[in-house]
């Protein structure tokens, strides 16, 4: 008898049981095989019932509320919500420059002394630098 | 409403007891071939929401030339083989995949093709194992046809194939498990 992992005979039943065939089938074809061979005894053995199993799995279900639609929430768009900004501080911007025409700053009296100061001392005394601060 | 014309009908116009009807109906299905392409509970649970969300919303797309079963394991079957695509594609840009001790072990499932590393250890049933290396569409063929019991040119209509290439995938698929098999078994004797 050959050695076990080079039985050429295991092939065979597994592919005959792959293909449908029934085990008593395989069994009564490759029985005087089968009464020396450990591997192709396992495979008969355990084989069908592997494959049943896999054909019967019972896959666990999800609650059907799960998978019910749900109601969507509105979509946010935010190209809409770029383009409402941009024209918010464009509006701003306008209402700003509007409101500045009509808005004129109330004079404050210690600026208003430095300048008469300056301009007393510009046309009083000839020795003062005028070109500097013209420049 | 047990014709699947009168349902789709019903599904058109947003009925939603029609939807309820749909889901009880179908739900198993789906779970089922999902859970066997897919193999994990979780990746089953997202993409069977994500199957009913796409009918719901996309139910103008059944034009009611093949069956609403059909359509139903198209949807299934087309969600499942796309997660493992993207499954593929992440675990192949994943830090851990070049990682020197947990790159044999993140190798995608079909390129895994090293002897002692061919079944995953800890599964108990050979052909869910076996099945986790083989590639999406021979996976989904074998599901399909030896799980769901469905004929190679239903499966064809369901996997946008011909025929003659839906015969070579399960020729392939049944190729490759038996190899896959033979190795678990032997490793089960000795």
């Amino acid at each position: 008898m050959k050695a076990t992992t080079q039985c050429e005979h295991t092939e065979k039943i597994i592919g005959s049981l792959l293909s449908g065939e029934s085990p008593s089938a395989v069994l009564a074809r490759h029985e005087t095989h089968l009464a020396h061979c450990p591997v192709c005894r396992t495979v008969i053995e355990q084989l069908p019932g592997d494959l049943e199993q896999w054909q019967n799995a019972e896959v666990p279900l999800l609650p059907l509320k799960s998978l019910l639609p749900q109601p969507v929430s509105e979509p946010v768009h935010y190209r809409s919500i770029v383009m409402r900004s941009v024209v918010t501080a464009a509006a701003a911007i306008v209402a700003g420059l509007l409101l500045s025409r009509f808005f004129v700053p109330e004079p404050i009296p210690e600026l208003q002394n430095i300048a008469q100061d300056y301009a007393l001392l510009v046309t009083t005394d000839n020795s003062f630098p005028v070109e500097f601060f013209n420049e | 409403m047990t014709d699947d014309r009168q349902l789709a009908e019903a599904l058109r116009q947003k009925d939603e007891k029609a939807f309820s009807i749909f889901v009880t109906r179908f739900q198993p299905m789906v779970a089922r071939v999902i859970f066997k392409i897919t193999g994990d509970m979780n990746d089953t649970n997202d993409l069977t929401q994500d199957v009913f969300l796409t009918v719901w919303e996309q139910v103008e797309d059944f034009r009611g030339e093949a069956a609403l079963t059909t359509w139903v394991y198209q949807l299934a079957t087309n969600k499942a083989l796309n997660h493992l695509k993207w499954e593929k594609r992440r675990q192949f840009f994943s830090l851990s995949y070049w990682g020197s001790d947990t790159k044999n072990t993140s190798l995608p499932k079909s390129l895994n093709d090293a002897p002692g590393r061919l079944i995953r250890e800890d599964d108990s049933n050979a052909i869910t194992a076996a099945l986790d290396q083989l590639p999406g569409q021979q996976k989904a063929a074998f599901v399909l046809s030896k799980s769901e019991g469905l004929s190679n040119p239903e499966i064809a209509t369901i996997l946008g194939l011909s025929v003659s290439a839906v015969e070579s995938l399960n020729f392939r698929a049944k190729q490759n498990l038996t190899r896959l098999l033979k190795t678990y078994y032997q490793s089960k004797t000795t």
